[in-house]
């Protein structure tokens, strides 16, 4: 919990009901849904749609300036694909503006990804009702 | 002329017209019930206590089966035939045949994740009793447990108001259950709606 804290930039309080319309999965065994983690400034590292998760992998840099990975679990691909989020949307290298999710229960640095916000003010939405890009100025 | 027949015959005996894709819009929670109001058996809380994603099997790429996949949130199709329906799910391409005509399940069945599913009209509600269900299952991934006993079977109800396809799921499991584990689910018609196909790779079958 100490070296977490160090680089967790904000936890607040989310809606249960929100991670219920795009997941197979109750996910409250293994992600915390009560709480979003949120970490600023990372680049992705590898992101793959498959069923039955997809996953995001992703450097973030904690307060030491240490490099760390963190794997964030996605809905279905054909869930995202039905919302518009396909194969092309992160590449290796990305920089990404802030990445949200559910903290996981079981493994460390282990998150249920919620959404995404680019460098441009586009934001993703992986999970919930609506699912789907969020253009910026939108 | 010829497809206004074959659709004639195709449901002939049937007492509604289920026919076609349907897009799920379930309830809240996936239509699960509140963990609160759930009433677990003295083993059944054990069970409970004790659940793990090792008891999913969509978590290692096979079909999620009955109970646990009487919801999900992808579009199935309902095919009408006069001694069978069946369901065609999008997820995992699980397949289920609904017998119409009366039979029972043959004394060689075995115990299966899609187990034994027997159906009847009432009025213009479709009624489906299934047996022979895998205890290599459970009913939903907040943990709750299915015991696969001989005894636990599932009814599930459907209706159709206009586009809307209105679903109760029974789970009647007295080993781990005080009463029926109850679920609800909706779909909207969509005459113009795609079943894909669901690739799954058990090195993404991730923890829920």
């Amino acid at each position: 919990m100490r070296y977490l804290s160090a680089y967790l930039s904000l936890v607040i309080l989310i809606s249960l009901a929100g991670f219920s319309a795009t997941a197979h999965h109750n996910g409250g065994v293994y992600f915390d849904l009560s709480v979003e983690l949120q970490h600023e400034n990372v680049t992705v590292v590898d992101y793959q749609l498959f069923n039955p998760h997809g996953r995001l992998i992703y450097l973030v840099t904690d307060d030491g300036g240490n490099e760390v990975e963190w794997s964030a679990e996605l809905a279905s691909a054909n869930n995202l694909r039905r919302s518009g989020i396909g194969n092309e949307v992160f590449h290796p290298g990305d920089k990404l503006k802030l990445v949200a999710g559910a903290p996981g229960l079981t493994e460390p640095n282990f998150m249920r990804l919620s959404r995404v916000e680019l460098p441009n003010g586009d934001v993703a939405i992986f999970s919930g009702g609506g699912a789907g890009f969020r253009r910026a100025g939108e | 002329m010829a497809f206004l027949a074959t659709s004639i015959v195709g449901t002939a005996f049937a007492q509604a017209d289920f026919q076609g894709i349907w897009n799920a819009q379930h309830p809240p929670r996936m239509g699960q019930p509140l963990p609160s109001d759930v009433r677990l058996t003295p083993e059944g809380q054990a069970e409970f206590e004790d659940f793990g994603a090792d008891k999913d099997p969509t978590l290692r790429c096979l079909m999620p089966g009955i109970p646990l996949g009487l919801v999900d949130p992808y579009p199935i199709e309902i095919v009408q035939q006069d001694h069978q329906i069946l369901i065609l799910y999008e997820h995992f391409h699980q397949v289920r045949r609904i017998f119409m005509d009366g039979r029972q399940a043959p004394d060689h069945w075995l115990p299966s994740l899609i187990g034994y599913s027997t159906g009847h009209w009432e009025g213009e509600t479709l009624v489906i009793k299934t047996t022979h269900m895998s205890p290599d299952n459970y009913v939903w991934t907040a943990g709750f447990p299915f015991s696969g006993d001989e005894s636990a079977y599932v009814l599930e109800r459907y209706s159709r108001d206009g586009n809307v396809l209105t679903f109760t799921g029974e789970v009647h499991d007295p080993r781990y259950y005080e009463e029926p584990y109850v679920v609800n689910g909706r779909w909207a018609f969509a005459p113009d709606g795609e079943i894909w196909e669901y690739e799954c790779i058990p090195e993404f079958g991730g923890l829920g």
